[in-house]
């Protein structure tokens, strides 16, 4: 495996960058499929319009690690109530388990310094941009309010969530693609067999100045 | 014959100068003699052509600004304002709409504002003012028919609301505005006390003028 020629420091920006664009996901993982189906039931329930029963027995992620011999009817009803939806919650934890395994992936080979791990920062990058539609609304805001306290005031009452999607996401994101486009320009320049001509890459010599 | 039609030339462009600058100044508000003349209110907006359906579960509407975090001064599950928090009872259900526009940008009114989940021994309830989505529709459900002004809203949710202050927005120009049937007017009183009524859009213009008022629409009451 080549092994491109940019700084541990791009290198390290790169991968930091991309862990914190892929933060968010990553702790969405934590959800099991079993607890992702009790909440789309549930979902479910009060979109049909029967939303009393909901809201006393709201679902919470603990429920499905409720030891069974302390489980009410009521518990086993909703379990019950979620089993159709279980497969399909099981895919999903599936396909975002594998894109933060790529994820892992791109980081692990960018330590190791591949030549392709540039490559690989921007698919995923790509890939998230694909996956969790991006949200730009601290930056929209900060343009809308005119006012660096009005921002400030309402980033202020944002969760920890939020500020991972909306607000430092997009800015990794851009910093990943940057800190892997110049790795790649690097990566071109210097990778180049020398019997060829360079001018035609980038100009580091004007030809007319050679001697 | 040649002076007399220099002499008309100079009298019909002395006459076009004169008119045009009348014009120019009567253009201009004729100087400052009448400016300690209170101004004139801008004219209300019109209702936008483009209309919104949020029937049912709608898209958020606008952007971000309270994020998920701002009831958290809000209601707990006690009677605020009148308005108790209970099971659901739909006997009467009308709805009515918030849109809040900073500087010509609709912000999101956050989801689930007036729903208190359970916790541990402690039943849930809803609040007969409430909301579900992000899209700006306000729910009035109750037993009974009841009239409830958008003040309660505001503190069920936990924010503040008058002519200079919406939800801790201040220091901006603030107008509110009411559009029933259509007909768009100016609300000149206090905001706490604008009625919820069944398809009433209640807008709340803060910071620059709004060329039109957003003009949403739902299916039912």
């Amino acid at each position: 495996m080549d092994h491109i020629t940019s700084s541990p420091l791009s290198r390290a920006l790169a991968a930091f960058a991309l862990l914190l664009v892929w933060a968010l996901p990553a702790s969405r993982l934590a959800v099991l499929p079993q607890e992702r189906a009790l909440a789309v039931a549930e979902a479910g329930v009060c979109r049909a319009g029967q939303r009393a029963p909901v809201l006393p027995q709201q679902w919470s992620p603990a429920l499905s690690r409720v030891d069974a011999s302390t489980r009410t009817d009521n518990d086993l009803l909703r379990i019950e109530s979620a089993a159709p939806f279980q497969p399909a919650a099981s895919r999903q934890w599936a396909v975002e388990a594998l894109h933060l395994l790529l994820v892992a992936v791109v980081v692990a080979s960018l330590a190791a310094g591949w030549r392709l791990a540039p490559l690989g920062v921007i698919a995923a990058v790509v890939l998230y941009v694909t996956v969790n539609e991006p949200r730009v609304d601290a930056y929209r805001l900060l343009w809308v309010a005119e006012s660096p306290r009005l921002w400030w005031q309402a980033i202020g009452q944002w969760s920890l969530s939020l500020w991972a999607e909306r607000l430092v996401a997009p800015a990794m994101a851009g910093l990943s693609v940057l800190c892997a486009t110049a790795m790649l320009t690097r990566s071109l320049v210097d990778g180049v067999p020398r019997r060829f001509p360079m001018f035609f890459i980038i100009p580091r010599r004007l030809p007319w100045r050679q001697p | 014959m040649a002076p007399t039609v220099n002499v008309n030339a100079r009298l019909l462009v002395s006459l076009f100068l004169s008119v045009a600058v009348a014009v120019a100044v009567a253009g201009c508000g004729g100087g400052g003699g009448d400016s300690a003349a209170p101004a004139a209110p801008a004219p209300v907006p019109p209702l936008a052509q483009t209309v919104v359906d949020i029937s049912g579960t709608a898209a958020p509407v606008g952007i971000d600004y309270w994020g998920d975090k701002s009831a958290v001064n809000g209601g707990k599950g006690e009677t605020i304002d009148g308005v108790p928090c209970r099971q659901m009872d739909e006997t009467f259900h009308v709805h009515s709409h918030l849109a809040i526009v900073l500087n010509g940008q609709l912000l999101t009114i956050p989801s689930q504002l007036g729903q208190i989940t359970a916790s541990g021994s402690t039943a849930g309830c809803f609040y007969q003012i409430h909301n579900h989505d992000k899209a700006g529709r306000l729910h009035v459900e109750a037993p009974a028919p009841v009239n409830y002004a958008l003040g309660s809203f505001f503190k069920i949710w936990g924010q503040p609301l008058a002519r200079d202050n919406v939800g801790g927005i201040t220091g901006l120009p603030i107008v509110f505005y009411v559009t029933d049937n259509g007909v768009v007017t100016r609300y000149d009183g206090d905001p706490a006390a604008i009625e919820l009524k069944s398809h009433r859009l209640i807008t709340i213009q803060i910071g620059s003028p709004l060329p039109a008022i957003p003009h949403f629409t739902w299916t039912g009451t």
